[in-house]
């Protein structure tokens, strides 16, 4: 043990200055007693290897616009670096948030669904914009068949794999009754708009909606209800 | 088997808005035991202690307009201590539990998310996993009661949210409160957290603190405060006073069985602005405010915190709208009434079969930029551990209630987290 003669303390520390008044401390030869507290490790806010993979992807993202536009064709132009430009944010919100998210797996196919719908539409729109392709009878083929698809398969296999994988099903409470909804939204804008040609993707996203939230209340009323009450509790 | 599921108290309302890895608006409660602490024995204890303790057994998840509680179904995990202070609960985690189990060496540490529980939930909680960590090692204890066992009944009162059973809108809240006077400092880098514990003898402490006809809690409120003031006030012209702020078990004064936060607060009245204050004067001062803890004054205090949350417009509000509005108001109001906080979770009692195994006990308030100094205190046996947790390099204050305390004779020793200051 040691002790600070100006603070008049007992210091239970192997230190050689006192933590109060920083003096020189006496060793006053008792055993030390104290439960000593792990050292302070220098933390690294991002990994050699996390550096290098973000350089690798700048260096990509870069390249492509250059080699795009370098070999640009004055006739038909085509700026397929945008699918660069936009993929590999893509891919580094993908690991981050959906592969080392620890999340659950009902969480990380609800977020992988949706980022890859935003990713398609963005994609079909600003190669259109740059292209000077795009008017208002355009067609979206991302909207027209990408979005209804990935909606229907994604809430019918969220469905069917937290039905059977019981442990999910509550977790996907939420998610399901999102997807209905964007369906529903989605079967709204084919009545209502002349955004989607697709007839049978109208009523397949319409229909698919209403049967999935009558599964719910079907085969799951008790946790669906629960569900609904502690999420919209006031 | 079915679960409960939980909404939360109004004390914990605000934390899980303001949560952040570098704030985590936690708590550390310690014991340092008499032998090297065996983490496969400390997982069987934390599971068998989380059994007793259900409302501690859950995650947090969000609603359209308020966050809940729902059981969490994994397990928990042991590990060991983190340097950095208040920097083990992981609100996102896979795991999902709302407090952090650690070690190092002979000391287990309870890291408490404080939307879960206060000191004394967390206290008890604590005090069931030593009991069941010292049977696990082959300890035979009687439990005379002290401890909250799986063979003790869980009351339903024991989950109650009594800041909401205790309501009522007829009741005048009390009038606004006036800013206090900060500290300022010198931040240490990295975000880490200074601490410094100053130990001492629990009987001297009641020997002096009679001395000047209060409690420890009055006494140790008078150091602090005079330290403060012989710091920052003492010939200097200060704009706003000083405001120490003690947290109240309300439980005894509204026979609450809650495990879940239920304290309420005082802050310390008296003039320290252009004054010539002796000692004395302070503890009259501190006297004063904690003679007037009575029953209606809290309930005035329940019912101010607890008014907001009953409108109906700011019920409608979506909980993303709420959680803006709350993060901007406690970064800008947050800690504007309140100098320093100092906490005295009490005496520590366990069955005389668990003494011999025990050491002491230590408790610890989270700090952060916004609330830089904050001070934990707690007694087992003779042992009185008051610790001094920080965000500044600078040490005057602490030193300042160390020198006090050997002047007024009580015996001092002093431990730190090992950083020596450059």
């Amino acid at each position: 043990m040691k002790h600070c003669p100006h603070c008049n303390v007992e210091i239970n520390a192997n230190r050689k200055r006192c933590p109060l008044c920083y003096g020189i401390l006496e060793d006053d030869k008792k055993e030390l007693t104290y439960q000593p507290h792990p050292k302070k490790a220098i933390k690294e806010k991002m990994s050699l290897v996390t550096k290098l993979l973000l350089f690798l992807s700048l260096v990509v993202v870069v390249a492509s616009i250059f080699a795009n536009l370098s070999t640009l064709d004055a006739e038909r132009p085509l700026y397929w670096c945008v699918l660069v430009v936009v993929g590999v944010p893509y891919i580094w919100l993908s690991v981050r948030y959906v592969i080392l998210f620890k999340g659950n797996v009902p969480t990380k196919i609800f977020t992988e669904s949706i980022a890859t719908i935003i990713l398609i539409i963005l994609v079909e729109i600003i190669i259109k914009i740059m292209s000077g392709t795009i008017d208002d009878s355009s067609y979206l083929w991302s909207i027209n068949y990408v979005v209804p698809s990935i909606l229907v398969l994604t809430s019918v296999a969220l469905f069917i794999v937290s039905t059977v994988i019981k442990k999910y099903y509550c977790d996907s409470i939420m998610y399901l009754f999102v997807f209905s909804l964007l369906e529903g939204i989605y079967f709204l804008l084919f009545k209502i708009t002349s955004l989607i040609h697709v007839n049978w993707m109208g009523y397949t996203c319409g229909g698919v909606a209403l049967a999935v939230l009558l599964a719910m209340f079907i085969f799951h009323f008790d946790d669906t209800k629960e569900e609904f009450i502690k999420r919209f509790h006031i | 088997m079915k679960h409960d599921w939980y909404t939360l108290d109004n004390a914990a309302k605000i934390f899980p808005a303001v949560y952040k890895r570098s704030d985590t608006n936690s708590y550390r409660i310690s014991v340092t035991l008499k032998s090297e602490v065996n983490p496969d024995i400390l997982l069987l204890a934390t599971k068998d202690a989380l059994k007793r303790f259900p409302h501690l057994c859950v995650k947090l998840k969000s609603g359209l307009f308020w966050y809940y509680l729902e059981h969490n179904y994994n397990e928990p995990m042991i590990e060991k201590e983190d340097p950095f202070l208040f920097n083990s609960v992981r609100l996102h985690s896979k795991a999902g539990f709302m407090f952090s189990i650690t070690y190092f060496g002979r000391r287990i540490n309870l890291e408490m998310f404080h939307a879960l529980t206060d000191g004394t939930g967390a206290s008890e909680f604590l005090k069931t996993i030593v009991y069941y960590y010292l049977i696990h090692s082959g300890i035979s204890i009687e439990n005379d009661g002290s401890i909250q066992t799986e063979e003790v009944e869980i009351l339903t009162a024991e989950s109650f949210d009594d800041f909401n059973e205790n309501y009522d809108s007829h009741i005048q809240k009390p009038e606004k409160e006036e800013k206090a006077f900060q500290i300022k400092g010198r931040l240490y880098k990295d975000n880490w957290t200074g601490l410094v514990q100053l130990i001492m003898s629990v009987d001297s402490l009641k020997e002096v603190a009679h001395k000047y006809g209060t409690t420890v809690t009055g006494f140790m409120s008078s150091i602090i405060l005079y330290s403060l003031y012989l710091s920052y006030f003492k010939n200097v012209k200060q704009k706003n006073n000083l405001r120490l702020f003690i947290p109240v078990n309300a439980r005894k004064f509204f026979d609450s069985y809650s495990l879940r936060n239920f304290m309420l607060y005082i802050r310390t009245t008296g003039e320290f602005r252009d004054k010539n204050l002796s000692f004395k004067d302070v503890v009259d001062y501190v006297k004063h405010t904690l003679t007037n803890i009575n029953r209606d004054v809290l309930l005035r205090q329940l019912v101010s915190n607890v008014d907001i949350e009953k409108h109906f417009y700011v019920k409608i509000l979506p909980l993303f709208v709420k959680n803006a509005i709350m993060k901007f108001a406690y970064k800008m109001f947050g800690q504007d009434s309140t100098t320093v906080s100092f906490s005295n979770l009490g005496l520590i009692k366990l069955p005389k079969g668990m003494e011999e195994y025990i050491e002491r006990f230590e408790f610890l308030i989270g700090v952060s930029k916004l609330s830089p100094v904050n001070i934990g205190a707690v007694s087992y046996n003779d042992t009185f551990v008051l610790s001094y947790a920080t965000k500044f390099v600078d040490r005057h204050i602490i030193r300042r209630i160390a020198t006090l305390l050997v002047e007024e004779g009580i015996n001092v020793s002093v431990e730190v987290n090992d950083l020596e200051v450059q």
